[in-house]
């Protein structure tokens, strides 16, 4: 079901098609394919017409999910059909959607990350005019990413944007225009932010990081490790913002879970929704962070990553070279978590240990050499020629 | 074999119904209507369209982060409490009492106990909520060792 308000929406709660209170617009439903089934306008809570598909084109509506144009946001609402009323998870909104990469106006840049010092500010719960409600950051702003890095946030950010798979991830995080060019606002929809820090870069390190993910509630703030911005290829910095972004997704979809009622993976089957397909992550803090999530997405998503960089960039890579990109760092388990034991098993271990026969599995799938990938990192990290680089001045 | 089957079935659910019916309930008041808006101590948001979330911001890391969540799922089947016209007479504890049962087992705190916030709302209103605490997800990193530089 999508709702396509003419007005504000005050109480999305209150829609549903038998009792549409003052409601003027457009609820549609769909199959669970994801294609149209049908549709009715009304005004003032009354239906004043029926819409097919080709109706709802003439209006500018278009009837199948697009990317950052129309797009659908999940919630819980009440529907029915003709003789039942029931209320679920469903797609309660689908209209015209910008996507955003906005950070917040926090001046980025403070420090090694992963402290998720947590921010007080933000809504008073209820549904709120977005100019007002903090938590509904809705706008894209000059933020200190876009100040600061105005190449990352046009050469690999604004890139990726256009490719379908990759505005999956970023599906939960987007804005919803409505038709009067007032945002439709629920309580709680998530932001991504994007920003930077200084975190660990080689030097006197082996390590390289690239980026990090914190998350709070359904929100996640990503940080681009400002070393790697500045040394790191084009190609690597897409690599990281999608990997963070399938972070940020991964725990959108397990926060919007309930206690025991974990996300209908087979109701919801686009691929992304692939990567939350499990119950325990949703109850267990042990099994959050790295050790999971890459595990996920070596299971899951490597594949995707490898189509969205070869769509991004065409033949400037081998195949293989995208496949070495699209692993980076899914082999590593990330610090040991708080309390990882369960029923009195080492989960941390277990994950950790599953985490590396993955990858192994998937060195094997791509043909990959260990020394082959190492030297590939290396010209992409360290001696990264200028034309492989983010341009200097994007002004 | 059936009747010991039945014996055992009967001794199982004995144990769930007894564990259930021992969970200790706990109370907390939550007025947040004169705290400073800077700085804040405790905030009630919603954290995703169905999360009604009470946060508080603790000193310390909770296990990954310095805040301690409890939240209440929100939806038409299950829409928020009655308001009472009046302060319920439970037998609140205080939040520094809450926060230590927090980290002495954050894990087992929601098997333990069945934690109920008492919001005080503006005009001398109240909400009880019967809340869960929330995990919290470690943070991820994107990063390689590369052994030959």
């Amino acid at each position: 079901m999508s709702i396509l308000a003419e007005d504000n929406v005050k109480d999305i709660n209150t829609i549903h098609f038998k009792s549409a209170n003052n409601f003027t617009g457009v609820i549609r439903y769909y199959n669970l394919d994801g294609s149209y089934n049908t549709g009715w306008h009304y005004a003032n809570g009354k239906i004043d017409g029926t819409f097919s598909a080709s109706s709802l084109a003439k209006l500018g509506v278009a009837s199948t999910e697009g990317i950052c144009g129309v797009n659908p946001i999940y919630g819980k609402i009440c529907a029915g059909d003709e003789k039942q009323e029931y209320c679920d998870t469903e797609i309660i909104g689908m209209i015209n959607v910008e996507c955003r990469f906005g950070t917040p106006d926090d001046g980025g840049g403070n420090g090694g990350g992963g402290d998720g010092g947590f921010s007080p500010g933000g809504g008073n719960g209820s549904t709120n005019n977005p100019s007002t409600n903090a938590d509904n950051n809705i706008e894209v702003k000059q933020d200190s990413l876009q100040k600061h890095y105005p190449c990352l946030t046009r050469e690999v950010l604004g890139k990726l944007l256009g490719n379908s798979m990759y505005s999956k991830l970023l599906q939960p995080f987007q804005t919803i225009q409505l038709p009067n060019g007032n945002n439709f606002v629920i309580q709680g929809l998530p932001n991504l932010t994007w920003g930077f820090s200084e975190q660990v870069y080689g030097g006197t390190s082996n390590d390289y990081m690239l980026g990090n993910t914190d998350s709070q509630g359904t929100s996640s703030k990503i940080n681009f490790n400002s070393l790697a911005i500045t040394n790191a290829s084009e190609l690597f910095l897409q690599m990281v913002a999608i990997h963070e972004a399938g972070h940020a997704y991964v725990n959108y979809y397990i926060k919007t879970g309930s206690y025991g009622n974990p996300i209908d993976t087979a109701r919801y089957s686009t691929w992304a929704m692939d990567i939350v397909n499990f119950e325990s992550v949703v109850r267990s803090e042990r099994a959050g962070g790295n050790f999971n999530d890459h595990s996920l997405f070596l299971e899951n998503y490597v594949d995707n990553f490898v189509k969205i960089l070869k769509d991004v960039n065409g033949s400037a890579y081998t195949d293989k070279q995208y496949q070495m990109a699209a692993i980076y760092g899914l082999n590593n388990a990330g610090p040991r978590t708080y309390n990882p034991f369960g029923d009195g098993f080492d989960l941390y271990a277990i994950y950790k240990n599953k985490l590396e026969k993955s990858y192994n599995n998937l060195m094997v799938k791509y043909g990959i050499i260990a020394a082959d990938r190492d030297a590939f990192y290396l010209q992409n990290l360290l001696n990264v020629p200028a034309n492989k680089k983010l341009p200097t001045n994007c002004n | 074999m059936k009747k010991l089957f039945g014996l055992f079935i009967a001794l199982l659910l004995s144990l769930s119904v007894f564990s259930q019916g021992n969970k200790k309930k706990i109370y907390l008041l939550v007025d947040t209507l004169n705290q400073p808006k800077i700085d804040k101590q405790i905030e009630i948001k919603w954290t995703s369209p169905f999360h009604y979330a009470f946060i508080f911001n603790v000193p310390y890391k909770a296990p990954y982060y310095k805040y301690v969540e409890f939240s209440t799922w929100i939806d038409k089947k299950k829409p928020k409490p009655q308001i009472e016209l009046s302060k319920p007479k439970y037998p609140f504890i205080e939040l520094a009492e809450l926060l230590s049962k927090v980290k002495e087992s954050s894990l087992y705190f929601s098997d333990e106990f069945d934690f109920y916030i008492t919001e005080a709302l503006p005009k001398k209103r109240f909400q009880t909520f019967k809340v869960m605490l929330m995990p919290q997800q470690a943070p991820t990193q994107t990063g390689a060792s590369l052994k030959n530089k």
